[in-house]
């Protein structure tokens, strides 16, 4: 039963992130532009290493994104190594961005009210 | 040409090489590289840098745009059920249309259909019971095969009716003598030689379907 329990829980929170995958990628790249390998590692960095972004994950999404015109990319210029594929917010992202936000965090009080049992106070 | 480069060229030989793919290949060699410099820099040694970027990278295939995985054997019973279904629509309804010649042949022809789909279907049930593989679909080649379908079933009905017409009406040309409805049953069999080609729109539907069948596999594998 236990494990059980574990999975769920673990596939909520996974959905749920996966859900939003999107507009975390968008917060990354609101401070700055990134490269692929850095978005995965801002998001591993700000979720003190409890979320790893799959690559197949990041590749989709980023597709999804600038099909949309909410990113842009363009190439480095770096000298050494491979150049680099940098993605930048469009006016339009940032927009996208905002909204999200603001939708998330409507749902978040939402969802808060409706799932936490309280003994007092629930009808 | 350092190992990594190596390897990634190879995940992506099997692939067309236009520019959407080249730029993916740089672009996931240079993520992979810079995930194997950040994990030596952490103290990882090569080989398992290099293991850990590999996988993390899993199936090029999906990488790919318009590539999609399906349970292969899920996708596989859903494709041959909704065949069955599909060739069992058109012979329900060309029964009633064995009254006329044309109408023998095409339900034959339906029952024949449904008599092999029945069977595939049946022997997948009964063969793939629990094998959890995947594979990959490219979405885009079965919009494709399914254009085509869609072209080749067109040209079928604008020819037969085509024919149908010119051996009914211009009958006076091939045969030296003219059209003659002598009733209704005469009528009725003209008329189920012009629609029965249509019956075969199940056909191309059934790609249609399949395509859809193969979307609604995102996020469940």
């Amino acid at each position: 039963m236990e494990t059980g329990g574990e999975f769920l829980s673990d596939s909520v929170s996974g959905d749920l992130i996966r859900g939003n995958i999107d507009t975390i990628i968008l917060c990354v790249l609101m401070a700055q532009d990134h490269y692929g390998y850095e978005i995965i590692k801002a998001i591993r960095h700000r979720s003190d290493d409890e979320y790893e972004l799959k690559e197949p994950t990041l590749y989709a999404s980023l597709r999804r994104l600038e099909k949309q015109k909410m990113i842009q990319s363009y190439w480095g210029d770096e000298t050494q190594g491979g150049r680099r594929k940098y993605y930048r917010l469009t006016e339009q992202g940032k927009v996208l961005y905002q909204q999200n936000l603001l939708a998330w965090k409507s749902a978040r009080n939402l969802i808060d009210r409706l799932i936490a049992y309280q003994e007092e106070g629930t009808e | 040409m350092n190992d990594l480069e190596r390897y990634v060229n190879r995940r992506f030989a099997k692939f067309k090489h236009n520019k959407e793919i080249q730029e993916l290949r740089d672009e996931v060699l240079v993520n992979l590289q810079a995930r194997i410099d950040d994990e030596m820099a952490q103290g990882k040694p090569y080989q398992a840098a290099f293991d850990l970027a590999v996988e993390s990278l899993g199936n090029v295939d999906l990488l790919i745009e318009g590539h999609q995985e399906v349970a292969r054997n899920r996708f596989r019973r859903g494709a041959a059920q909704l065949a069955v279904l599909y060739s069992l629509i058109p012979w329900v309804i060309t029964i009633p249309l064995r009254f006329f010649h044309s109408g023998v042949l095409a339900n034959t022809g339906w029952t024949l259909v449904l008599v092999i789909t029945g069977v595939v279907y049946l022997v997948l049930l009964w063969l793939t019971r629990s094998d959890e593989t995947t594979r990959v679909i490219n979405v885009r080649k079965l919009r494709n095969v399914t254009k085509v379908v869609w072209v080749l079933w067109g040209i079928y009905v604008i020819l037969s009716t085509c024919f149908t017409l010119g051996t009914w009406f211009a009958s006076d040309i091939w045969f030296h003598r003219s059209i003659q409805m002598t009733g209704p049953y005469v009528f009725a069999s003209f008329v189920v030689s012009v629609v029965l080609p249509f019956v075969s729109v199940f056909i191309p539907l059934y790609f249609v379907r399949v395509q859809r069948l193969v979307q609604e596999q995102e996020g469940f594998v």
